[in-house]
């Protein structure tokens, strides 16, 4: 479900950039280190975006200094040194992960089940650790509480994608405005529902075709069935006007961070608002393969590790 | 719950039209202009809610009944009689999403039956769905009451508002491209000084 946020470095300062990798990198660590190396390999873009914009709405700047890292020992690089936000998102990261593999032993059929079935005691411990090591009170019950409304929804089999994508918004809502208080858990709740959203959506889009092929519930088949529509026709029918709606959720991210009462240009905030304009668009699931994408990725990842641009 | 004809102080077998024009008379008594401002307002609003729910009730109770009373809501908002009272309700759909009560307004616009449903109806709740976020559903709405008023201005504005928008922060952000550069000034020197050959004023003999 997750990888569907992207910073674009060609639209970033160098500086601005630099303090993105060292989230990142700083992040990896602090996954690392809260719950198991292991873990760090599931690390994804999304979860540098809530450290983003929560150290943006807070003013924070955490400090960054040069490290070493088992994948790339010859080369030191920026780091964020270990701090709260870093923790936070590490463990939401975990319990996030285990909801996800629970979610696709559910949903898949086949060897694929079979291979969620295997990892699944690995993530539930990555769970129970992060739950041991503290989360916001009341947050993991209203988190499942936001996964039982979905799978509501889906075996209810709800055919408008905007309303399929609330329980999610609602959830990534509760995550990013955990433990903020006043103004910005309000900020940071808005942002989070827009950011939740055009996860669902994106990840909706792009599973379509598959989905229909078999017959897992999606909201944009369902939606294209109700039109008595062909899905590829009715997805490049509507191509435009679900372009714009991905692309409104960003802009809705943008407008709510613009009515933060800290108004300073960190670097967090500028990562934040490049992601948010450059970075949440549909644009790579419509035009581009699955191979391409992961490809993309790749190079994305490549280029985030070793500075290059 | 009280009698719906109680409340708008009616009989019961009163036509559609005595009906609509009692709703209006009361709903113009109790409009939260008439109480802006006062100590009574909260009270003025509940007693418009009693009003709207009981003229909801009766509409779907007699669009139940009779076939005719169906056949005559089919007719367009502009052309007959009986779209009127739902111009009524789009009204009071308006004044409610105006004060911020999105969720009230919602309730009594999806209260609206299907077959009413014309492009006004579309274009609030595309506005709903807006103030929800949810902007795909919203521009389907737009996109049907573009398609069924092709003349109406509001509904195009709404459309291309939420077009532009999304548009705009990507131009903005981006917008240190463009602009003027040494290499645009060389160009352009060059292009005059052709330019001036043509009328024999050289401005750099070669």
């Amino acid at each position: 479900m997750f990888g569907y946020i992207r910073v674009s470095a060609d639209d970033l300062k160098v500086r601005d950039y630099r303090y993105y990798r060292a989230v990142y990198c700083g992040l990896c660590r602090s996954m690392a280190r809260e719950i198991s190396p292991l873990f760090a390999l599931t690390l994804r873009f999304d979860f540098v975006l809530l450290i983003l914009v929560r150290m943006s709405l807070t003013g924070e700047r955490g400090a960054i200094e040069k490290k070493r890292c088992i994948i790339h020992p010859l080369h030191r690089h920026p780091s964020m040194t270990d701090n709260e936000e870093l923790r936070y998102a590490a463990r939401c990261a975990a319990v996030l992960t285990d909801e996800v593999v629970a979610d696709h032993i559910q949903d898949e059929k086949g060897w694929k089940r079979v291979g969620y079935r295997v990892l699944r005691p690995l993530t539930r411990r990555w769970s129970n650790k992060a739950k041991k090591k503290g989360l916001p009170a009341g947050l993991v019950e209203s988190v499942s509480e936001q996964l039982e409304s979905q799978a509501c929804l889906e075996q209810k089999k709800e055919p408008v994608p905007d309303a399929a994508a609330e329980p999610f918004g609602r959830l990534l809502s509760l995550l990013f405005s955990a433990d903020l208080n006043g103004e910005n858990a309000r900020i940071a709740g808005e942002i989070g529902k827009h950011v939740g959203r055009f996860i669902y959506l994106t990840d909706a889009l792009d599973d379509a075709e598959e989905d229909e092929k078999n017959g897992k519930y999606n909201p944009f088949v369902l939606a294209a069935e109700e039109e008595k529509k062909p899905l590829s026709s009715w997805l490049s029918e509507q191509k435009d006007s679900i372009l714009t709606a991905l692309q409104m959720e960003g802009v809705s991210s943008m407008r709510a961070l613009e009515l933060s009462e800290n108004q300073e240009k960190t670097p967090a905030r500028a990562c934040a608002e490049n992601i948010f304009v450059c970075g949440m668009h549909g644009d790579s699931v419509l035009h581009m393969t699955r191979k391409e994408r992961k490809a993309e990725k790749r190079t994305m990842r490549k280029r985030i590790h070793d500075g290059s641009v | 719950m009280t009698d719906p004809y109680k409340v708008l102080g009616v009989s019961r077998d009163a036509s559609d039209e005595d009906i609509k024009k009692a709703y209006r008379t009361l709903a113009r008594k109790y409009h939260p202009d008439n109480y802006a401002g006062s100590d009574l307002s909260d009270l003025a609003e509940e007693r418009m809610k009693s009003i709207n729910d009981a003229y909801d009730t009766i509409q779907k109770e007699r669009a139940g009944k009779g076939a005719d009373f169906n056949s005559s809501q089919n007719a367009s908002y502009n052309a007959g009689t009986a779209g009127a009272s739902a111009a009524v309700i789009l009204q009071r759909v308006r004044e409610l999403m105006h004060a911020g009560r999105f969720a009230e307004a919602g309730v009594l616009l999806d209260s609206i039956p299907q077959n009413e449903r014309n492009a006004e109806w579309n274009y609030l709740k595309g506005c709903l769905q807006m103030q929800r976020g949810w902007y795909f559903d919203a521009q389907k709405y737009f996109e049907i009451a573009c398609y069924m008023e092709p003349g109406n201005a509001e509904y195009q504005a709404a459309l291309a508002n939420i077009k532009n928008s999304a548009d705009r922060y990507g131009k903005t952000y981006r917008s240190t491209e463009g602009g003027c550069d040494v290499c645009d000034l060389c160009t352009g020197l060059a292009c005059m000084n052709c330019f001036c050959r043509m009328c024999g004023a050289d401005c750099f003999p070669c």
